[in-house]
């Protein structure tokens, strides 16, 4: 983002309407995108989006000019849904049964074909499933405007972690398709997308 | 190439330029790590293909106008002015009730009784000093605390 994020903070911290309307504007579409992800639920994440921007306007003055405004956002961003899913009683937090099936699914590889659209339910379902410690670093570092230091700000956790989080995370959803796809008993191979 | 390791590569999408030759031909030889190939590339299309959030026309203006940013001072500022005003405090109550005592004693003779009355201005209100300071330690506490969770 090209913008000089030092003067922006100044000029919102003195009242500048339309310094406080750059900034929603600049960051509120990764904003959404951040807590939709998290929530994996649409509906209210404009509310959601609202109250990041409540505490990022309540902590402005606090913000430390020298760290990046973009990772302080996403981060308040990203507890702003934790709390949501607290609240709401949807942290997802016991283990996916594939966990324990790691091992055994490289040996028995599904045999099965499947198409684009089935392999996106999968996933889904899968993700549905996953527990947040896996789930949200995926789907976060998915996205293409945050690198792996953002996200590890994000979390709190150092990249070399994050990095272990993401491959446990994807292992784990591997074998949940694998799993699905035997259960569905076709045969063949499948194909690539 | 052991299997754990290409599949973590694959995973993370972090196959560069030195490895690929060795990665591919691993791949190319072990059905399960081509299987894994296939699927984590699958997994990595649809996850970055997700839709995005786009907000409503005028969100910008809408939520700005809603929001006040509330001018602060650094944060690292205010704790230190707290427990400067409470040590000032402090010293202005011992300096008092230390004066008000040698007044009532009338000694003023030499250092060893002014030192000698502090110290017995301090013992003789060691329990209201403890009181004061377990409060103004709650007080920051608080305020701390509180401040914090509005941050968060």
């Amino acid at each position: 983002m090209d913008i000089d994020e030092q003067d922006l903070v100044r000029r919102c911290l003195a009242g500048e309407q339309v310094a406080c309307t750059t900034l929603v504007d600049a960051y509120a579409r990764m904003v959404g995108t951040v807590i939709w992800r998290a929530t994996n639920n649409a509906d209210g994440v404009e509310d959601l989006v609202q109250e990041t921007f409540l505490r990022v306007f309540r902590g402005l003055g606090y913000f430390d000019v020298r760290a990046k405004l973009s990772t302080w956002i996403y981060t308040i961003a990203h507890n702003v849904a934790i709390d949501h899913l607290r609240k709401s009683g949807r942290l997802h937090v016991a283990p996916l049964d594939s966990e324990m099936d790691t091992a055994m699914s490289a040996e028995t590889g599904p045999e099965a074909a499947v198409s684009r659209e089935e392999m996106r339910l999968f996933i889904r379902d899968g993700m549905a499933q996953l527990p947040e410690k896996y789930r949200l670093p995926l789907v976060y570092t998915a996205l293409d405007e945050l690198d792996y230091p953002t996200v590890a700000v994000m979390l709190g956790v150092p990249i070399g972690t994050l990095k272990t989080l993401v491959f446990r995370g994807k292992r784990m959803l591997k074998d949940h398709i694998e799993k699905a796809m035997r259960q569905k008993g076709a045969s063949g191979s499948f194909h690539a997308m | 190439m052991q299997c754990e390791l290409v599949q973590r590569q694959l995973a993370l999408n972090e196959i560069t330029q030195d490895i690929r030759d060795a990665v591919n031909a691993h791949v190319a030889s072990c059905d399960g790590c081509r299987r894994a190939a296939l699927l984590y590339a699958g997994i990595n299309d649809v996850l970055a293909g997700e839709p995005t959030w786009r907000p409503p026309d005028g969100f910008a203006s809408q939520v700005a106008t809603a929001v006040v940013p509330v001018p602060g001072t650094p944060q690292i500022r205010k704790p230190f002015a707290a427990v400067a005003a409470a040590v000032l405090l402090l010293t202005a109550y011992l300096l008092v009730n230390g004066s008000l005592l040698q007044v009532l004693s009338g000694l003023f003779e030499d250092y060893v009784s002014v030192v000698s009355v502090l110290s017995r201005a301090l013992v003789t209100n060691a329990v209201f000093l403890v009181w004061v300071s377990a409060a103004i330690s709650v007080i920051a506490t608080a305020w701390l605390t509180r401040r914090w969770l509005a941050e968060e």
